[in-house]
């Protein structure tokens, strides 16, 4: 399995930076359905097939969205210009970041060994006692984004 | 470290968000960040008997659908730039 995952995680890592690194748009829509489907197969493994699911639709939705005026998004931006200063200043950044983040994850307990056991979490208990709540709330936050997507592609008359 | 997967995305999502120009390519990265933080969600929560913690499971659906709450907003406000 670990093979499995890490042979997996090799393709997600590439398919996120060929999502953002890619000359067109369409080849970065691409990368960035092999990522959503990749992850999916992570959870798959995982064993958390409803997970599973829901991310193919979620990414699924992701790619129709875009799909709308895709070519015409080309021109989008801020004006170009290297900036190299800037550039070198994110990379340190970003390194630091990863450093430090290695260090944290020491911490937390091992892959496999959750801290939270079956039955002991009463956060859990009343999470999964009003599942049913919890996914009318999340409709209703769907519903709510679509309407305010409406409102701003709203034309003026 | 297997852990370090969701810290990886999540690292290449602040580099595309902070060094890119192209807006649709900003709203990418912050997607990728998303997808990094479900994913360590999800690592977090693994059982080797059984299946996944089932409260990680309802968080990561939750997170996945605010996900894609937010990214129908930000589409359609940099396609609202575009006009």
């Amino acid at each position: 399995m670990s093979i499995l995952l890490a042979i997996l995680f090799v393709g997600i890592i590439i398919s996120a930076v060929m999502a953002i690194e890619a000359k067109n748009l369409r080849l970065s829509f691409l990368s960035l359905g092999a990522l959503g489907m990749g992850i999916s197969l992570v959870f798959l493994i995982l064993r958390a097939p409803g997970l599973a699911i829901a991310q193919l639709v979620v990414m699924f939705l992701g790619f129709l969205i875009f799909r709308g005026g895709m070519v015409s998004m080309e021109v989008i931006g801020f004006d170009e210009g290297r900036d190299i200063f800037g550039l070198a200043v994110v990379v340190i950044m970003i390194i630091t970041t990863f450093i430090f983040g290695l260090e944290v994850m020491k911490d937390l307990p091992l892959f496999g060994k959750p801290l939270l056991a079956e039955g002991q979490d009463t956060v859990q208990h009343y999470l999964l006692k009003y599942r049913g709540y919890d996914s009318l709330g999340l409709a209703a936050l769907l519903f709510t984004a679509i309407l305010g997507a409406l409102a701003i592609l709203r034309k003026k008359r | 470290m297997i852990y370090a997967l969701g810290l990886v995305l999540i690292l290449v999502g602040l580099y595309g968000v902070l060094s890119k120009k192209n807006m649709v390519k900003i709203i990418i990265a912050l997607g990728i960040m998303g997808y990094g933080v479900t994913l360590f969600l999800a690592l977090l929560g693994y059982r080797e008997k059984g299946t996944l913690d089932p409260l990680i499971q309802a968080l990561v659906l939750i997170s996945l659908g605010i996900g894609l709450g937010i990214l129908i907003l930000m589409k359609s406000l940099a396609s609202r730039l575009l006009r």
